[in-house]
Order: structure tokens, then C-alpha cells, then sequence
């Protein structure tokens, strides 16, 4: 794998991607979203409408409320620019230095040890770059057709994961719900019943932090909403018609993405405890305790397979979350409504 | 007739772990798989990694888990988180291994158990071959 040829560099290619941008929003006007995340203001810059229907409403729940003062290793604020090939009528050209070698989650290898983190997925061809040294992010797509599904219902991940390093934030692969102001954090795999826990609680009146990604304070133990979708499978999702679907129509579609509301969606939650859903097949629901080692298999595991970099600073930090909270299985019965009932006495208990 | 090996190193420069009370969970994160051991697991591994042959190990922990060791040993290689100890330079890197501490309460183990996670669903693994498009960045067709 080549590395870059003298004068060069990881900045210079981020800088050039930077500049492509501003043609494009030139080109087609910028879509501007402020929004507050834990505290710390983040603005998306967007070029072209279109883009923006794909990337901005996942965060419509977060207010732009004015940042508080500054918290030690509180995330700076970050911008990020979002463009398209075909809005900008430009493509940026990939890193000119050879061979660019890509680890298993699609990190550019050539960039490892500067400031700038990049992943290039070569299926769906988005590119999620961050410059570290200016807390900037960039995402880049072919057009805003071509941004799937699960981009637009998280969108930015990488860009948030990588603007968490060095901080006691950390974004997890985890759903949150709670009542007055207190909740708890569900993790598990794909079909163990995160989503539908989470929103079999929201019908039951609790108060919802997310379902998918959370960004959670491993210190202080607060979990904060990062997007306001949801996922179900299509088998589930008719038990939730109340719901509005926003991408159903994709053949074999895995999952269904869900828009709530924005009143639907509160921006935080102080976590009380770790849950672990587990589906049973029977009607009735209930907890038991589990281990933090458990809960920590689980949600590093969960985690980091969809988030590149930073491996062993997210480890570390999921370890002082599961260390500080206890940690449950919640035994997911088929009758819906008692699942939050479970959860609110749980919540009780731990109050 | 080759004799089984009775010295191991770690296999991954960079395992990190967490040890908890009667568990460890490790995560090799090279290759993002993670494992979790039970408490005699974690302190077979330990030993192990720290350089005790088979026989030392075995005698360590007692009768009960001692006569485990062996084949617990095959299946920490066999699962990558150890390799055999062949005069080759461990891998540079900054794995460290938390060795539990017996309570000293003499109370036997339980036979060690490693669990293996290995849920990749969502990893995009890159092919080492691929095309490369007019803009340099590669091509790969959608499975």
C-alpha cells in the first residue's frame, strides 16, 4: 500500500474535497441545519435541496438551542458539508498517491496517524471524511438518489463517531427509552428486539431517545438522541401502523424506516440501567439480571462492526458504562403492552 | 511424531480486555472479532499468554480445570487469540491480558468456556482485488 509522495497530504486531499464542495453549493445553493448534540452546536451545510431531503430529517427532533458554557472534554463544535456528483457536476478525486488500501470497515489505510479519518464504501460509493485537526466532516455521495436507506435514517455516523475521540461521549449501537427524565439504554443484536421494544414503550407513553444509535456520556451516564427514525422489521411494523413509515418500497426490503415526530423524541435521558431484549415467543415479559460482561459483549460487539476507527477507545469506554450501571435481559414477551409496564417497575426499583 | 505445542504467545498486537468478576470480554482489534471467557478461561488465557507452558498452567489452577487446559489451549489457537511460541517475535503492538486474581477461597472452577462473536453482518469487507473508477476510488459490485 502506497502512502502519500512528499507534499501530499491527508489535510490536502480533505481541503480539495472542501473546495469541491463550495462549487457545489455555488453551484446549486447550501442548505444550512443547526442543531445542538449533548451541548456542543453541530452545523450541516448541504448543497442542493435534494441532498438535504436525504440527509437532514433525521435530525429535525434537535433544536439549534444555544450551546452551554464550555464542559472539559466536551466535543468542539463541528461542521459538516454534505454534497453530490451529480449536484456539484464534479466527482472528488480519490487520495493520488497509488494503491490506497482500505481496512475491513472501508477506512482509508494511507490516512492512519494524521488528522484526517476516511471510509469509502465502493457499493452505495459514499464517502464520510473528518479532519480532526478542525473538528470538519465531509459526505460526499454519487447523487442524492443513490444515498440508501440506512444512510438516510443515520446519517453521519462516521463522521459523529470519529468527532467523539478523546471525549466521555461515545455513540453506541443502542436504543434508549425512560419516564421523568430517566431511562435505559437497550442493546443487542440485529432482531433481538431493540427497535421494537423501543417503540412498543413509546405507544406506552415513554419518553423516546432513539432506537438505533444513541450518543451516549460514559461519565456521566446520560444517553442523548442523535436521530429521530426508527427501524422495524416489515413483519413488526404492522404492529405499529400508527406509525409513518418514510421508506417502504425497496424490494426485499429488510427493514422499514419509521419518521417520528419531533415531539415524539426527547434529547436526553440519564441512564439508570444497561437492558438486554431478548425475544421468548411467549405473551408475558420480564427481567433478570446479567452481567456486565454480558452487556459489554454485547454492545461492543453490536457496535463496532458499524463504526470505523477507534476501536479500543470505544471498548474502554463501553467497559466504564457497563461498569457503572447494573445490567438486565429483558425477556420479550409477545403482548406488546407489557413490555414498558416491565420497564416502568424496573425504572421504579432503580430510581 | 509431532508433539502438541506446550508454549503460546498472543497472536494479536492488539487485543484489549476487560476483566470482570467471573468474566473477561476481549476484542482482538485487528480483526474486530471479540470473544468473552468465563472466569477459568480468562485465567488459563492469562497464564498462557503470560508464557507458562501447559503443564504449569495446569498445575495453577487446580485439578478440577487443570485436566482442561490442553484442549482449552487448542481452542484459544484455533481461535486465533494465541499462537504457538516458535521462537518468532510476538506481534509488536500493545496487547495486555488482565490475569484474574484467585480469591484465594480455593473454591473449584468451572471447565473454561470461550464464546466467540462473531456477528459481521454489517461489515463491508473489501476484496483484495478490485477495480478502480476515472476518479480513483474502487468499484465493487453489489453482492
Amino acid at each position: 500500500m502506497a502512502g502519500p509522495p512528499a507534499g501530499v497530504t491527508p489535510g490536502a486531499f480533505f481541503e480539495a474535497a472542501r473546495a469541491s464542495f463550495d462549487r457545489a453549493a455555488a453551484r446549486a445553493g447550501c442548505v444550512e441545519r443547526a442543531v445542538t448534540l449533548d451541548g456542543s452546536p453541530v452545523l450541516i451545510r448541504v448543497a442542493g435541496g435534494a441532498l438535504a431531503d436525504r440527509v437532514l430529517p433525521a435530525f429535525a427532533h434537535l433544536d439549534a438551542a444555544p450551546p452551554r458554557t464550555a464542559e472539559l472534554a466536551a466535543p468542539r463544535p463541528l461542521v459538516v458539508y454534505c454534497a453530490d456528483s451529480a449536484t456539484a457536476g464534479e466527482t472528488v478525486a480519490a487520495p493520488d498517491w497509488g494503491p490506497l488500501g482500505f481496512g475491513p470497515k472501508c477506512e482509508i489505510l494511507a490516512f492512519q496517524g494524521s488528522d484526517v479519518r476516511a471510509v469509502f464504501d465502493p457499493v452505495h460509493r459514499l464517502l464520510h471524511a473528518y479532519d480532526a485537526s478542525s473538528a470538519t466532516g465531509l459526505f460526499w455521495a454519487d447523487s442524492p438518489a443513490a444515498v440508501p436507506w440506512w444512510e438516510s435514517s443515520r446519517p453521519l455516523r462516521p463522521i459523529l463517531h470519529w468527532w467523539t475521540e478523546g471525549t466521555t461521549r461515545q455513540a453506541v449501537h443502542a436504543g434508549c427509552v425512560g419516564t421523568a427524565g430517566v431511562g435505559v439504554l437497550l442493546a443487542g443484536r440485529s432482531g433481538a428486539g431493540k427497535s421494537t421494544t423501543a417503540l412498543a414503550c413509546l405507544r406506552g407513553g415513554f419518553e423516546y431517545v432513539g432506537d438505533d444509535f444513541v450518543l451516549a456520556d460514559v461519565d456521566r451516564c446520560v444517553a442523548h438522541s442523535m436521530y429521530s427514525t426508527a427501524k422495524l422489521e416489515p413483519r413488526n411494523a404492522a404492529r405499529f401502523s400508527e406509525l409513518r413509515i418514510t421508506e417502504p418500497d425497496r424490494p426485499g426490503a429488510e427493514k422499514v424506516v419509521v419518521q417520528l415526530d419531533r415531539t415524539s423524541v426527547v434529547d436526553r435521558l440519564a441512564l439508570r440501567a444497561i437492558v438486554l431484549p431478548e425475544v421468548t415467543g411467549r405473551p408475558g415479559s420480564a427481567v433478570r439480571a446479567a452481567s456486565p460482561a454480558s452487556a459489554l459483549a454485547v454492545l461492543a460487539s453490536t457496535t463496532a462492526p458499524q463504526l470505523a476507527g477507534l476501536e479500543a477507545e470505544s471498548f474502554v469506554k463501553l467497559g466504564r458504562l457497563v461498569r457503572a450501571l447494573p445490567c438486565f435481559v429483558l425477556e420479550a414477551g409477545t403482548d406488546l403492552h407489557q413490555i414498558p409496564v416491565v420497564l416502568a417497575d424496573l425504572l421504579e426499583e432503580l430510581r | 511424531m509431532d508433539h502438541p505445542p506446550t508454549r503460546f504467545t498472543l497472536n494479536s498486537a492488539n487485543l484489549v480486555t476487560e476483566l470482570f468478576e467471573d468474566e473477561m470480554v476481549a476484542v482482538d482489534v485487528d480483526t474486530g472479532r471479540y470473544f468473552s471467557l468465563n472466569l477459568a478461561g480468562a485465567t488459563i488465557f492469562g497464564l498462557l499468554a503470560a508464557g507458562h507452558d501447559v503443564a504449569t498452567v495446569s498445575a495453577t489452577v487446580g485439578v478440577t480445570v487443570g485436566e482442561h487446559v490442553a484442549a482449552f489451549a487448542e481452542e484459544l489457537v484455533a481461535q486465533g487469540l494465541l499462537r504457538p511460541r516458535d521462537g518468532t517475535p510476538a506481534p509488536a503492538g500493545s496487547s495486555t491480558v488482565a490475569l484474574p486474581v484467585p480469591d484465594g477461597s480455593g473454591a473449584p472452577l468451572d471447565p473454561p468456556q470461550l464464546t466467540a462473536y462473531t456477528d459481521m453482518q454489517d461489515l463491508l469487507l473489501l476484496d483484495p482485488i478490485h477495480d478502480v473508477d476515472a476518479a480513483g476510488w474502487p468499484v465493487r459490485p453489489p453482492e
